[in-house]
Parts: structure tokens; C-alpha cells; sequence
């Protein structure tokens, strides 16, 4: 194994021109399918911003309360522990757009038992209510018969519904909706959360934010909502498969080279094998010394190749979280098929005839 | 220390008809002897001698080197056999281009399992035994087509070998080229090394101890020119 090496490192060395041309073609593969990747990865992350533009990506509750009984809205008496929204901003720096805190529970409207949400910041059209105003989804106002301007009776107060909310086709299509301080007052709980929305800035990942919110050691429980029902189901599903398939072509494209490049390589050797076969080399210190040449340039190439496609992934799009494991993925995925292809091309030359590429003039 | 028992060789190419390259070949060298094989083109003297030195598997036939008999053995153990027990020199070289003349020499040694370092003392001893002493970091380019063959002649010592054979070692040389190639091959052969050349140059042949001709396969006839250390004093 030294030894064969030894000779391919010193046949690389001998031969710079030839290797560096075999390089650079798998550095333009591994570089073609690196961009394709990021490029891949920027647009989810655009749809991804899109839908955070709709809804928070991550939500912030209570220990032992889970999405089910958010979704209910029976969150009982538990709440986020003080001082909670300081340390998600200290946490999350610059992924985080906004922070909505609420308060989410129970309580009656007109009579009906409802989930009542109390909001602060970050939904605009509860900004300028008034003290006794509320805002009421759209299925819960058809059922309540409620239409905008109506007077009504929140937890035993005057209320007037100020906003008719459209239908998002969630839980929100049937709460109340009012500004946070009100409520707490309202349910004597001054200063009580047991909700926080946390809405990302565009590009960033949720799947880490997540990750980073639960090494915080908030003792609160991170749903992660939004993108991991969403976009992370459909849309990677849809441009994972063009990833897939220029992964493919590439990986494709960069065996058919590395098969043909090892073929010149070894009808340009020929009589040196067949040398080294006469002299007493075995059948396996050729295929290895081969492969070895074929697996260093395969390196070689994949290494220029990575560097040059997040160069440019990053002239044609900001950079996006991912494209390490993806890079030393192609690499190593190079390097592999490059002695896949190697192997058999050399154990046949290295069985052929020595002589007859010995008396070849 | 090698026989030939019987050899006959016949090519046999799709779409052509079977030539016999070697006829009934009989022929024993001992130890110690300086043996040209001698005849016209297509002969078969180059099949011969690649046959005796476990490269070429006769059609039917024994060759027997010391008391292995060579294609019985596996491949692998053939290929061992070439490293450790024959040397080959060629009518063109064959040496590596990319590496410098001591790593050609050297190759043989380290593939037999020496130590680089030791290979390459090994290397720089043998080159300086034929004079390139001055030439050991040049590639085979940029020597002299008789340097190459000096380097060829070295790297088939380095793992000093029972037997070193010879395919025209001076067909693509000059006439003082072929001089100084033949009296290193003398000299070896004075030295004790048995050496077997295959050539159609008569001067050549008068350098051997015993000349051998072949004649479209067969063995045409067989002549002792001289002692070994006559021979090697020529």
C-alpha cells in the first residue's frame, strides 16, 4: 500500500498537467451540483419566509402544555416563567422579526363559553383599538351572529366587536381577540403569558432556531409549527426533487468522467503496467496504485470544486444554513465513486497481457 | 537452475490461423551461464524468453526454475517469483517515465518489501556499479538511450536475482552503447549471475558462453563458444 503510494504521488507529481486537468473537470461537477444545491436551499428558504409572513414558525409554551390543548385553547392555569421574552431575544439575536406574547384561555361571550387571546404587538389590527373593543373570528361571528360595530358582554364587561377577523382556517376563526393588558386585567392576572409567537427573520431557519431555543434552557415547551407542517413537508418535497435529480446528473456526470479519465489514463500507461507487471508487481499493488491516483484527484477536484460552488453560491444567493454537510457529502461522494470506477478499469488492465503492451514500439 | 522441458507455444487470435511460436523446446541452462539465443525475426526467441521468465504460459511444456516449477505456480506467487528470482531487461527499457533513474532502480526493492531507505541505497550502489553515479535524480527523458538501458540493467539486479534475462538490450542502442551494455552483462555474468540474451546481432552472441539459434520454433542448434571467464575478459 506504501509503496503503490508512493508511485501514485510520484506519477501525479510527474504528470501535473494530466491531473490537474482530470481535477478540474470534477471540480466544475462538484462546484455545478453545490450551486444547484444552494440555490435549491435559497428558494425554500424564501417560501419559507413567506409563510412566516403568514404565520409564527415557533411557538413558546408553558412546560407539560402541549399544541393539542393550545389548539383547544385549554391551557389551564399554567403560565411562561417571568422575564421569558428577554431571554428568547437574547437567544435568537439576529433570526428573530418579532416577538408576540399572549395570553390564551377561556371564557365567556355573550354567554358562549370561547377562547379568549390576549395580544401584544406584532398584529397590527388590534394596535388602535379601544379599551372595551374586541376583534372576533370569522366563525365564531357567524355563529354568535356578531357583525362589526355590535355591543356585547366579555367576562361579564361591555364589549363592542371592533374587527370581524377574515378566516385563517385555524383555531383563530373562533377566539376573541383583544389587546393583552386588557385581558389580564380582565382574568386578574397581571403581567401572565402563557404563549409567546416568535416570527423569524426571513432566511432564517426554523429547525435551528428551534434547536437554539431548546439549548436555552427556557423551561418552556418550543413548538415548532409553521414550517415543520408546511414547508418543511411541501416545499422541500417539491425542489427536493430537483436537487435530487441534479445531484444525480452531477454525480452521473462526474463517474462518466472519472471512468473515462481512468481509461486514458491507464492506455497512456499501459506499458508501464505491463512493466510493472513483468518485473513482479501483483495484479492488486496496480489496481491499488490506480485507485489511489483516481481517489487524489477525485480530492483534489472535489476540494476546488466546494470551494469554487459556495464562492458562487454565495455571488448568486445570501448564504443559507446546510451547505457544509452538503459539501463534504459531494466529496466524499466523489472521492467514493471515483475509486468505484477505477478499480474494475484497472484490475482488467492490470490482467491483460503484459507482453502485448510490451512489445507495442 | 532453469529448464525448459518440451515448450511448444501456439497463438491462437480469433480470425486467424494458430502460429506456432515454439516447437518441442528443450533446454537447460545452469548456473553461472552467459547463453544467447540467436535466429531470424519470428523465431520465437522473444517468446522463449519470455516464457522462461514466467511471463508467458506455454501451450504446453514445463519450465522449471531451481526446483519451482513455474507455472504451477498461482499468479500471485508467479509475480513474486519475477521479483525476487528474475530479472528482466528489455529492448526499449521500459522505464517509468515520471520517476528519476535511482526511484526506477529502486521500485523493484520496495515492491519486494524494502524500506525506501534501503532501496534507495540499494539504487544508488547499483547505478554507481554502471557508471551513472552523476545520474541519479534524472528521469529516463533526459538520459542517453544507453544510460536507460543502464538503468534498466540495475533495476533488474536490485533484488539480486537468480537469473537476468534479456530481450535485445542493445537492438535500439549505438555500436558504442551496445559495447559498454554487453561488457556489464559479461561483467555480471563473470560476477556469477546467470544470464540469458536474446539477440540476432552475431557480436552480441559472441559474448555469451553458449549460443542457442532458433529456427521458426525450433531448436536449430547449439554451440559453446567459450568458457565463462573468457568470456568475460572479452
Amino acid at each position: 500500500m506504501r509503496t503503490a503510494a508512493w508511485l501514485a504521488g510520484r506519477e501525479i507529481a510527474g504528470r501535473g498537467s494530466s491531473f490537474l486537468l482530470g481535477a478540474a473537470v470534477v471540480a466544475a461537477v462538484v462546484a455545478l451540483a453545490i450551486v444547484t444545491d444552494t440555490l435549491a436551499r435559497g428558494g425554500e428558504e424564501r417560501v419559507a419566509a413567506e409563510m412566516d409572513s403568514i404565520s409564527a414558525p415557533i411557538e413558546v409554551l408553558p412546560a407539560g402544555i402541549s399544541a393539542t390543548q393550545l389548539a383547544r385553547g385549554s391551557m389551564g392555569s399554567e403560565s411562561l416563567p417571568p422575564g421569558i421574552l428577554q431571554k428568547i431575544q437574547g437567544a435568537l439575536k439576529g433570526s428573530l422579526r418579532v416577538l408576540e406574547p399572549r395570553l390564551v384561555g377561556e371564557g365567556t361571550l355573550a354567554g358562549h363559553t370561547v377562547v379568549l387571546v390576549g395580544i401584544a404587538g406584532g398584529v397590527a389590527a388590534l394596535a388602535d383599538f379601544g379599551d372595551d373593543e374586541i376583534a372576533v373570528g370569522a366563525i365564531l361571528a357567524q355563529r354568535l351572529g356578531l357583525r362589526r360595530g355590535d355591543a356585547t358582554l366579555l367576562l361579564g364587561e361591555s364589549a363592542r366587536v371592533g374587527a370581524l377577523l377574515p378566516s385563517a382556517g385555524t383555531i383563530d376563526d373562533d377566539s376573541v381577540f383583544l389587546p393583552l393588558e386588557r385581558l389580564q386585567r380582565l382574568v386578574n392576572a397581571s403581567g401572565r403569558i402563557n404563549l409567546v409567537r416568535v416570527f423569524l427573520r426571513p432566511g432564517s431557519h426554523s429547525a435551528r432556531v428551534k434547536e437554539l431555543l431548546d439549548r436555552s434552557g427556557l423551561g418552556a415547551n418550543i413548538v415548532r409549527r409553521d414550517r415543520g407542517e408546511a414547508v418543511d413537508r411541501d416545499a422541500p418535497r417539491s425542489l427536493s426533487i430537483w436537487r435530487t435529480a441534479a445531484f444525480a446528473a452531477a454525480g452521473f456526470a462526474c463517474a462518466a468522467w472519472l471512468a473515462f479519465a481512468a481509461r486514458l489514463n491507464l492506455a497512456e500507461r499501459r506499458r508501464e503496467m505491463a512493466t510493472l507487471v513483468a518485473i513482479g508487481a501483483g495484479s492488486g499493488y496496480v489496481v491499488t496504485a490506480v485507485v489511489l491516483r483516481s481517489a487524489a484527484t477525485a480530492a483534489v477536484g472535489a476540494l476546488l470544486g466546494i470551494a469554487l460552488g459556495i464562492a458562487v453560491g454565495h455571488l448568486l444567493q445570501a448564504p443559507s444554513f446546510g451547505t457544509a454537510p452538503v459539501a463534504l457529502g459531494v466529496g466524499l461522494s466523489t472521492i467514493l465513486l471515483s475509486a468505484l470506477v477505477a478499480a474494475p478499469v484497472a484490475a482488467l488492465a492490470a490482467r491483460a497481457d503484459p507482453i502485448e503492451a510490451l512489445e507495442e514500439q | 537452475m532453469l529448464r525448459l522441458e518440451a515448450i511448444s507455444k501456439i497463438y491462437r487470435r480469433p480470425g486467424s490461423q494458430p502460429v506456432k511460436a515454439l516447437e518441442d523446446v528443450t533446454l537447460t541452462i545452469a548456473q553461472g551461464e552467459f547463453v544467447a539465443i540467436g535466429g531470424p525475426s519470428g523465431s520465437g526467441k522473444s517468446t522463449l524468453l519470455f516464457t522462461m521468465g514466467g511471463l508467458m504460459h506455454p501451450t504446453s511444456g514445463d519450465v522449471r526454475l531451481g526446483d519451482t516449477l513455474v507455472y504451477d505456480l498461482y499468479p500471485a506467487e508467479r509475480s513474486e517469483l519475477r521479483l525476487r528470482q528474475i530479472g528482466f531487461v528489455f529492448q526499449s527499457f521500459n522505464l517509468i517515465p515520471y520517476l528519476t533513474a535511482i526511484e526506477n532502480v529502486a521500485l523493484p526493492a520496495r515492491l519486494a518489501g524494502k524500506r525506501a531507505e534501503a532501496s534507495i541505497e540499494a539504487a544508488r550502489d547499483l547505478l554507481g556499479q554502471v557508471g551513472l553515479a552523476t545520474r541519479l535524480l534524472h528521469r529516463p527523458a533526459e538520459l542517453s538511450v544507453g544510460e536507460r538501458q543502464r538503468v534498466a540493467i540495475a533495476r533488474a539486479l536490485v533484488n539480486a536475482p537468480k537469473v537476468l534475462l534479456a530481450d535485445e538490450p542493445t537492438g535500439n542502442l549505438d555500436g558504442g552503447n551496445a559495447d559498454e551494455v554487453m561488457s556489464i552483462l559479461a561483467k555480471l555474468n563473470a560476477a556469477g549471475l546467470t544470464v540469458v540474451v536474446v539477440t540476432h546481432d552475431p557480436a552480441v552472441a559472441e559474448r555469451a558462453t553458449r549460443t542457442v539459434r532458433l529456427v521458426s520454433g525450433r531448436v536449430f542448434g547449439e554451440s559453446l563458444r567459450r568458457p565463462v571467464a573468457q568470456a568475460a575478459l572479452a
